[in-house]
């Protein structure tokens, strides 16, 4: 069904069939034919048009007196009778003309037919069919209006599954941009991100427009005059067809329409979203203001969430070196070594291209795989001479020991491999469990190295610190019995850059 | 050139206009039917080269709808895209289409417009036979 245009009269099908019973019924009884026309003179009934261009000429002409003088009008009709038009128009305007013409050949002779009688019929008509194409109008509208608040919903569904702080506040903030991009039309975002305090731009290739240098400076610049408005006033700023306006004129090839709502984020502070559209596209509308203005409260909410949880974070992570240096007060040759352990495992999971999760279990597996420690007698771990057997396995329970405490923390679960495991060793040998090769997690496999590392090149008890070179070469030894060889390979590659990470580390510890 | 039909079944006189809707606007043929039963006459009828269908309607549902179209020959590879309810288990769905085959599952609320590109995508693609 193609639509005229939204104020124009339509046909709907129904209405369409309707008239055709009515034409019908008209053409037998009394031989006369129905036609519709639009206010600009199209014929929308017959659907096949009319007969001969005659006839079309005569009731078009018909249609204009109709227009011109809002009211109905008559004419002769050849030598059959006489052709009679009524307005069809809704409470503004006139919408079109419905005429009652002599039938070709009929009978009875429409002469014979009283033209009140005529008008008549043709007034309930039009009446029933401005009625009809109101219905049609609004149906249309409201599909138009629902198929808008199918995308709105899924844009806002799609919002949603962007909530979660595990992805962290970067890949939320640009799912939630990629998103809006892709279901609102949008060209060009740019976010002033009111805790960083920096801009950011987004465009989607798929959408056809990637700014160049130059374009994107004039964006930026449209951005500021933008959300100086917005902050000063608080309240949404909506420019449609700037490539009309000469104010403008930096940014008039490359955008037409341009849309700016403030992002208020509680204890941080105010930012703002700020939406372009370029020219050719359908200007913002109050439907786009209101759903621009939900997606700020939702990247308000992003924003908060993620302040709050690395604040959470922060707090947690202090706890965890308190508890720490609580374990390693006990034993004066080790302070300091789960921080380093931490600091070289992390630095060799990143060199084995770790992903984001994993390298967040092993940042909190190698900060705490020492923790077993407080169970084992100060008197144990400061002897100066060689341990007795009950002695060693009392060392040994730590990894198990370390295991047990933390296993009520929730958040800690997925670090517990790698603290249980980090004595094992690749031929079965090591404890707690006598775990082989690949049993035992990549975690583990890290935080081995790293810890014997350290140990080795700091003082113990029973013997002086060794140099990095002597240390290399004991590591070297356990390759594909103790250690696993891609970590020790990575390990041996960098352990130049990993001693200059611990120096610095170091200095810094000095100068606080 | 002949527009291609599309067959839309959906119990929600609602839904029917507005995918209607997009993809007449987009110049394809579109033959709406209110559940399975009707769909499946609808698709005996008409050459259709894609059947969207709901999964929940009366008399017949949308598996059902979906597993009579494997048993026609005619129809046999036709490309459906299944419209499912937020409630539904997908992955029991999506365990279910693989079966029949040449299944492509949506969620609602669905966006129209993606609808469209996706319709786009598997018409277009299909090889004349």
């Amino acid at each position: 069904m193609e639509l005229e245009s939204q104020q124009g009269l339509t046909l709907s099908p129904t209405a369409a069939q309707a008239l055709a019973q009515l034409d019908g019924a008209l053409k037998a009884n009394f031989g006369i034919s129905l036609a519709l026309m639009t206010a600009a003179g199209e014929t929308l009934y017959p659907a096949s048009g009319l007969d001969t261009a005659w006839e079309c000429l005569t009731l078009r002409r018909l249609c204009s007196q109709v227009a011109i003088e809002e009211q109905e009008a008559s004419v002769q009709f050849a030598e059959e009778g006489m052709a009679h038009a009524v307005p069809v128009s809704d409470t503004h305007s006139l919408l079109g003309t419905l005429i009652g013409y002599p039938a070709n050949g009929k009978s009875p002779r429409p002469a014979e037919v009283e033209t009140p009688d005529v008008l008549n019929v043709l007034r309930a008509f039009a009446g029933v069919t401005a009625e009809l194409s109101a219905q049609d109008a609004s149906i249309e509208s409201l599909a138009e209006e629902l198929d808008r608040r199918y995308e709105d919903l899924t844009l806002v569904y799609e919002l949603a599954g962007n909530m979660g702080i595990a992805s962290g506040l970067e890949v939320s903030l640009e799912n939630i941009f990629k998103a809006a991009l892709a279901h609102m039309d949008l060209d060009i975002i740019i976010v002033f991100n009111p805790l960083s305090m920096r801009r950011k731009m987004h465009s989607l290739p798929q959408n056809g427009y990637t700014p160049t240098r130059e374009e994107r400076a004039a964006l930026y610049k449209l951005e500021s005059h933008a959300r100086a408005k917005v902050l000063s006033s608080g309240e949404s700023w909506c420019a449609n067809g700037l490539d009309e306006d000469p104010e403008f004129s930096h940014v008039q090839d490359i955008c037409s329409h341009v849309l700016c709502v403030p992002v208020t984020v509680a204890d941080v502070g105010a930012g703002a979203i700020t939406a372009i559209r370029r020219c050719g596209k359908e200007r913002f509308f109050m439907g786009d203001v209101k759903l621009i203005s939900a997606l700020a409260r939702q990247v308000a909410i992003v924003i908060r969430n993620a302040r709050l949880f690395s604040e959470v974070r922060s707090l947690f992570l202090n706890l965890v070196k308190s508890l720490i240096s609580i374990v390693e007060a006990k034993h004066k040759y080790t302070r300091g070594h789960s921080e380093r352990v931490h600091k070289i495992s992390c630095f060799l999971g990143k060199h084995l291209g770790l992903r984001r999760h994993a390298l967040e279990v092993l940042h909190w597996a190698s900060l705490f795989h020492d923790v077993g420690k407080i169970s084992v007698p100060d008197a144990i771990l400061n002897k100066p001479g060689k341990l007795t057997e009950e002695e060693f396995d009392s060392i040994k329970q730590h990894p198990v020991v370390g295991y047990n405490v933390l296993s009520h923390i929730e958040q800690l679960r997925e670090a517990l491999p790698g603290i249980r495991h980090h004595h094992e060793k690749l031929d079965g040998s090591g404890y707690p469990d006598g775990l082989k090769g690949d049993e035992i997690p990549l975690t583990a496999k890290i935080i081995a190295v790293a810890d014997v590392y350290d140990a080795l090149t700091s003082s113990r008890s029973y013997r002086p610190a060794m140099s990095v070179d002597k240390a290399l070469a004991i590591l070297h030894e356990g390759d594909g019995n103790h250690f696993d060889p891609r970590v020790l390979g990575v390990f041996v590659r960098k352990h130049g850059d990993i001693a200059r990470m611990l120096e610095t580390a170091d200095s810094a510890a000095v100068a606080v | 050139m002949i527009a291609k039909t599309i067959v839309v079944v959906d119990d929600e006189p609602h839904i029917r206009h507005i995918i209607g809707r997009k993809l007449q606007g987009a110049g394809y043929d579109v033959r709406t039917a209110s559940d399975g039963e009707e769909g499946l006459a609808l698709l005996q009828t008409v050459r259709a080269c894609l059947l969207i269908t709901d999964l929940q309607m009366p008399r017949m549902g949308g598996f059902e709808l979906c597993a009579a179209c494997r048993e026609d020959p005619r129809i046999r590879t036709l490309p459906i895209i299944l419209v499912t309810g937020s409630v539904v288990r997908s992955a029991d769905v999506r365990a279910k289409s693989e079966v029949l085959g040449n299944i492509y599952c949506v969620s609602k609320p669905f966006s129209p417009r993606k609808l469209l590109q996706q319709v786009q995508e598997l018409v277009e693609s299909e090889t004349p036979e």
